[in-house]
């Protein structure tokens, strides 16, 4: 019945903003009936677009159950774009380090270091929130918006590729780049079978385990699981390091499989997205799955628009920021509803 | 003989979202001008019945007739201008705001363009208040007002509607015996002004002093419609739960046990730099039920959350069976072998959104019985809730059910299997009958009495005399942060009005006689 209900909502919001972005082909283009089917059906018009279409949601699903995984705690992660992007500059930054290294350790290590760099930016803000309680929406956020200027330092200076066109930093070993299993060889790495295999992982640890439990009451409600006994302060910063953990890895994922190096900006809002995509998915891992793939679904969309009708690639940006604004509103209420009932923690 | 004003015929309703039969073709009949009282057990369907009313629920069959017209009322605010209004058992106020912008919030005085009038707000606010005799002043903030005042305001709000029908859900379970007395002369001014009211309760001898008809629900049915004046007390309970169930005197002497379970040393709590504990010790052997009596917002809540770990005292000491576990986590009090149950039910004491097994299993998910390495055996947990379900009695269809979409009954039941299946050595608990029905508190009081059979101790706390009185056998009274009397219960001349007088802080006992609480 529950389930039912926001089933509905959901498809209510999708509708609303699917609406808005035809209309916008409809005011722009000059052959928006062409420019609404490749919208439409172009990421699912031959391999390549498809392929293209679940590689792009790759990084999505990463930071989709980033959020919702801290999200299910009520902690506030808002810095996952910072996290994913200080985390993969980190990540790339061993990889063009090591040269010699067997690309199986290599990969495990790097993977290693950016989910601990993610963890470890994220685990600041949870660890404010407990000792001091400095908000951890507030903080993250902040600190996420300066580390990507502090990333952009690096990609434009110490760590730029020289012989690069643009700020970015040098190709590092291609044996390091995550094996494909297309059978085109086309983009699609094996990246899209670690997102999948974590969110599964992620959706029986939070049914199943201990830690899961603690946080799944935590976030429903913080004063009960103080008075049960439940750590409540282990739990929210735990909730913290693994969401961000989760961005630097999504960062690092898209680097390994697709970019080879890291290109200042390379991100493009994954973690803005991830927050949406949590919400969508009301914090279920599953969920995540498929929301994350119909974002990367809008970006494919108006990519292959742009390049066989006359839209341009940011009708996508126009949809998901119109979703974001209704789940978001809609989210909010019920987190904020949430978060009014516990008092301090 | 008046008319009838109200009348509420065959309302049916039933929850979808968990199949539970709130209103089984119950009826109401309320004459212009009377005060009725609508009593029933927890889950009977009053509160139900009253938000059709209202329009909060849409009834699923049935008729309203009001002023004799057959009417639809489609939501609130319809209500409102139909001239019925409910004050809520939980008050909807905002805290920040001064209670004359409570009062007309949603109908402000304007004078036009979408400006609020402040002048004409507070004037017209402060002329109902005198009319009313309710008196408040509208220029303060909720949040620094008592709950007496907050319920006032409540009242106001209505007033300030203009409506002829008020609807008081259990009015007085908020409020001191001070602030009842004070409502019941509003309650009886309002109707000489001619307003209708239904009144929403359990105590019965508030029935009987204040309404002029009565209905008692029973499973959503309406089973008795009388005058007050030709029913007895008796009559009323037995029609409420289908069967006569005597609230006797417990205090039955029992032999105490030599071991101290609890010792408290001079107990300090602050919050924000205020001491609101200002030193108290005690004693709490085997066996034994102390009673901490008090008025509301005197530090027995600071001091219980101080003794269980969720707070931090600024100063003393809190052993359990000889172990110090000042300042340590509520995990340690509980591993030491305390359990508490909170006053604050929905908000502290138990998960509304998780389900039942979920928030039976809080306190002890990490145990070896119910976790390896990390991952719950959730089918192990599952049977342990429907062993406590069925032992408990507690009435749900499935373990997987919201304990939020529980009566308060049973929400009351889930968290004392949870806090009882620990076989705690020392209980703390608070206001554990408030707000449930003759049967509910029947089986709590014969819980905590099994307990203290069992040699076990318990720290009662309550705003409730009678309470206190029948079970606790030594009454300690609490009074800004400090104990100021102690009795022994097994005294029978013992009075309510003796211990009042202690708690309202008009006579402090001696340090001799404070002695008692402080065995060694």
């Amino acid at each position: 019945m529950k389930g039912l209900k926001s089933l509905f909502t959901t498809s209510i919001t999708i509708g609303i903003a699917l609406t808005v972005g035809v209309l916008a082909i409809v005011f722009t283009s000059k052959e928006p009936l062409i420019a609404i089917e490749t919208f439409f059906v172009g990421p699912f018009s031959n391999a390549y677009f498809f392929e293209n279409m679940l590689t792009t949601s790759i990084p999505l699903i990463l930071t989709g159950l980033a959020a919702s995984i801290a999200f299910s705690a009520s902690a506030f992660n808002l810095g996952l774009e910072g996290q994913l992007y200080f985390a993969s500059l980190c990540g790339t930054y061993i990889a063009c380090k090591m040269t010699s290294a067997s690309p199986f350790i290599a990969i495990i290590l790097i993977l290693g270091v950016a989910f601990l760099i993610g963890g470890f930016i994220a685990t600041i803000s949870g660890f404010l929130r407990v000792k001091w309680r400095v908000s951890e929406l507030i903080s993250s956020l902040l600190v996420s918006y300066t580390l990507i200027y502090v990333g952009d330092f690096f990609l434009e200076g110490p760590f730029k590729d020289p012989s690069a066109g643009l700020s970015a930093s040098p190709y590092f070993s291609e044996r390091f780049i995550l094996p494909k299993f297309s059978c085109l060889n086309l983009r699609l790495h094996i990246g899209f079978f670690i997102a999948i295999g974590i969110a599964i992982f992620l959706y029986i640890f939070m049914k199943k385990s201990t830690l899961g439990y603690e946080l799944k009451m935590v976030g429903k409600n913080r004063r009960f699981s103080s008075y049960v006994g439940i750590p409540v302060k282990r739990a929210l910063v735990f909730a913290m390091f693994i969401s961000g953990g989760l961005a630097g890895l999504a960062g690092m994922v898209d680097i390994l499989g697709v970019q080879g190096r890291m290109i200042r900006g390379y991100s493009a809002g994954y973690g803005w997205n991830g927050i949406a995509i949590a919400l969508i998915a009301r914090n279920n891992p599953l969920l995540v799955i498929p929301a994350a793939i119909f974002f990367a679904f809008l970006e494919s969309g108006a990519n292959v628009g742009s390049l066989f009708s006359d839209i341009t690639p940011e009708i996508a940006r126009i949809i998901q920021a119109v979703i974001f604004y209704l789940v978001t509103a809609e989210g909010v209420i019920f987190l904020l509803k949430r978060r009014k009932e516990k008092v301090e923690i | 003989m008046n008319k009838y004003i109200v009348e509420m015929i065959g309302i049916c309703k039933r929850y979808p979202s968990n199949g539970v039969v709130a209103l089984d073709h119950a009826d109401l009949r309320v004459r212009d001008g009377s005060i009725h009282a609508l009593v029933g057990e927890n889950g009977a369907g009053k509160t139900t019945l009253m938000k059709v009313l209202c329009g909060f629920v849409k009834e699923d069959a049935g008729e309203i007739w009001l002023k004799g017209k057959k009417v639809c009322v489609r939501d609130p605010a319809h209500a409102f201008s139909l001239g019925i209004g409910m004050v809520h058992q939980h008050f909807k106020l905002i805290e920040d705001f001064t209670v004359a912008e409570n009062v007309v919030l949603g109908v402000e005085p304007t004078r036009g363009y979408g400006f609020v009038s402040r002048r004409d707000m507070y004037s017209v606010v402060t002329r109902i208040s005198e009319e009313s005799g309710l008196k408040v002043d509208p220029y303060t903030k909720v949040c620094d007002l008592p709950m007496g005042e907050r319920q006032k305001v409540e009242l106001l709000k209505v007033l300030y509607r203009n409506v002829d029908v008020i609807i008081l859900d259990e009015p007085t379970s908020v409020l001191t015996e001070d602030e009842v007395e004070n409502l019941f002369r509003t309650m009886r001014m309002l109707k000489a002004k001619g307003k209708t009211i239904i009144f929403i309760t359990h105590r019965l001898n508030e029935v009987t002093e204040i309404s002029d008809e009565i209905t008692v629900l029973r499973n959503g049915k309406t089973v008795k419609i009388a005058k007050t004046s030709e029913i007895s007390e008796s009559q009323i309970s037995y029609a409420m739960v289908g069967e006569e169930i005597s609230v006797r005197n417990h205090k039955s002497p029992s032999k105490l046990g030599e071991r101290v379970i609890l010792r408290v040393q001079d107990l300090h709590v602050g919050n924000n730099g205020i001491e609101i504990v200002k030193g108290i010790s005690f004693d709490i052997r085997a066996g034994e039920i102390v009673g901490v009596a008090g008025i509301a917002g005197n530090g027995q809540h600071q001091m219980v959350e101080a003794i269980f770990g969720i707070r931090r005292p600024s100063k003393g000491k809190v052993l359990i069976n000889g172990k110090n576990v000042t300042s340590s986590t509520p995990r340690a009090h509980r591993e030491a072998g305390m359990a508490y149950i909170p006053d604050d039910r929905m908000g502290e004491a138990s998960c509304g959104m998780a389900n039942i097994m979920e928030n039976l299993i809080a306190d002890r998910y990490h145990d070896t019985a119910f976790s390896h390495r990390g991952w719950i055996d959730i089918n192990f947990a599952k049977t342990f809730a429907k062993t406590l379900v069925s032992e408990f009695n507690i009435g749900t269809h499935s373990i997987d059910s919201n304990v939020g979409e529980l009566s308060g009954g049973n929400i009351q039941k889930t968290i004392i299997a949870r806090e009882l299946s620990s076989d705690p050595d020392l209980l703390i608990v608070c206001e554990p009958a408030y707000g449930l029905d003759v049967r509910s508190t029947k089986f709590i009081y014969d819980t905590l009495l099994e307990m203290k059979r069992r040699h076990k101790a318990i720290l009662l706390v309550s705003t409730n005399l009678d309470e206190i009185l029948s079970l606790s056998n030594r009454i300690l009274v609490i009074y800004k942060g400090k104990i100021v009397a102690t009795f022994d219960n097994d005294v029978e001349s013992l009075t309510k009005t003796e211990i009042y007088e202690y708690m309202m802080g008009r006579s402090y006992m001696d340090t001799e006689g404070l002695k008692r609480a402080y065995y060694s």
